[in-house]
């Protein structure tokens, strides 16, 4: 597990989390390279088949940035954010899916510093928490499977 | 009981179709081995042959957003259908969801004593401690509203069992249950709650959920059908029914169900003016605590 860098796919909205993603980069506040962003409209845009595929495709952790509460920039996105990600995260312990490998931050354009620490602070979770096995799991039982159902000397 | 209930039903059926209220009902008949199945009458004749009995599992709620029904409503015409508490929650989410008209859907609610979870069988898991014996809407009830109380039994039992085991033995379960799933839709076939032209799944531009049927795309499915159902699931139970698998789909539903009942004090189905849950909030009052 030593050499162990987590992947983590970062939705964040245009308005504000992705601002304060860049300020973090234009004065060079310091966060491990861990992160990869995808940039969205709205917070409100991020549907559980986002997450569920970044998931599927070897992220080891989410995370999912908004405009503070009262901040969004269509009035009311962040709140309807705020409400599916409970019910993702609650389903995802159910089924047996550490919840903290989703994250959700409320970061404004003005909040490089913020941006960095929740990088920083989700890296130290997924460090202990380790690769998603779980989904890895299900593709490379396939990939035995279909080794083992191959034609001998093919 | 039961036969009382069953001699009204039909005495009501047959008068709203002679006196023209609805085109057609839909309830439940037997078919030719004598098994519960739909019955949709269309004549006061063929309302005789419904039944009213605890294998009544079937949640009818489905057809009213289905072909040929939902042409018959988009054109004005009137129904009636035959409900139990749980599928009069699917028909009230249904009109909060704009889907069909109040006044075009006659509602024949029936006090309900639980159904069976297979022929002859138990009491399903989902009957225990029902509050909805009386359906809270309808147009008219059958049978006696007075003295109904819940069966005894707990309705998250299995839900309870799964969460007391650790989060590998949950992933170890589930697991097993996503080798097993061969992604025909029969779950999503009976739900109410599933009627959009073009599901997730069936797009491939780009391709949310694989569709071949192995455990990955498997996750997929039911992870994201969970969380869309989310709020809006009447736990009627009819997608672990249908299964042909045995993968007890409507765990997962009833386990969001009740943390979403807990959470936001939020229940499907009570009230055809109220907000739906995945488009409203509460400013100050939704939990905010896994948030940074």
């Amino acid at each position: 597990m030593a050499d162990f860098k987590p992947r983590i796919v970062a939705f964040l909205c245009n308005w504000c989390s992705y601002a304060g993603a860049d300020l973090a980069g234009t004065t060079r506040v310091k966060h491990r390279a861990d992160v990869r962003i995808v940039r969205v409209p709205c917070s409100g845009r991020v549907d559980v088949s986002l997450i569920m595929k970044a998931f599927e495709r070897g992220a080891d952790g989410v995370i999912v940035g908004g405009c503070h509460p009262g901040d969004c920039h269509y009035i009311t996105g962040n709140y309807t954010t705020r409400r599916r990600m409970f019910v993702l995260r609650e389903l995802l312990g159910f089924i047996g899916i550490e919840p903290e490998r989703l994250q959700v931050t409320w970061c404004s354009a003005s909040e490089g510093s913020k941006w960095a620490e929740v990088v920083e602070d989700t890296c130290k979770v997924l460090d202990s928490l380790g690769p998603l096995k779980q989904v890895k799991d299900l593709t490379e039982n396939l990939r035995s499977e279909a080794k083992e159902t191959r034609p001998s000397g093919a | 009981m039961a036969l009382e209930r069953e001699a009204a039903l039909r005495e009501k059926a047959e008068t709203l179709l002679v006196e023209g209220k609805v085109r057609l009902i839909i309830g439940y008949g037997t078919n030719a081995s004598g098994e519960v199945r739909p019955l949709v009458a269309r004549t006061s004749e063929e309302a005789r042959g419904f039944v009213w009995n605890s294998s009544c599992v079937h949640n009818l709620a489905a057809y009213l957003t289905r072909e040929p029904v939902a042409a018959m409503l988009r054109r004005g015409e009137h129904v009636g259908i035959v409900v139990k508490g749980c599928d009069a929650r699917a028909v009230v989410t249904l009109i909060q969801e704009g889907q069909i008209a109040r006044d075009q859907v006659y509602v024949i609610g029936m006090v309900c004593d639980g159904v069976t979870a297979s022929d002859g069988g138990a009491l399903a898991i989902r009957c225990g401690g029902c509050q909805v014996r009386v359906p809270l809407f309808y147009s008219d009830l059958i049978g006696d509203p007075e003295g109904i109380a819940p069966p005894p039994g707990n309705p998250l039992e299995d839900v309870a069992e799964l969460l007391a085991k650790t989060e590998h033995e949950r992933w170890a379960f589930w697991r097993a249950q996503m080798e097993k799933c061969i992604r025909c839709y029969a779950c999503r076939q009976v739900c109410p709650m599933c009627y959009c032209r073009e599901c997730v799944t069936e797009r491939s531009e780009p391709q949310w959920i694989d569709k071949a049927p192995l455990p990955r795309g498997n996750l997929a499915y039911h992870v994201i059908r969970a969380a869309h159902l989310a709020g809006r699931c009447s736990s009627c139970g009819e997608c672990t029914r249908v299964c042909p698998m045995g993968i007890p789909v409507d765990m997962l539903n009833r386990f969001l169900t009740s943390r979403i009942g807990e959470a936001f004090g939020h229940e499907c189905g009570i009230d055809c003016e109220a907000d739906l849950f995945q488009s409203s909030f509460s400013k100050d009052k939704d939990p905010e605590g896994f948030i940074r």
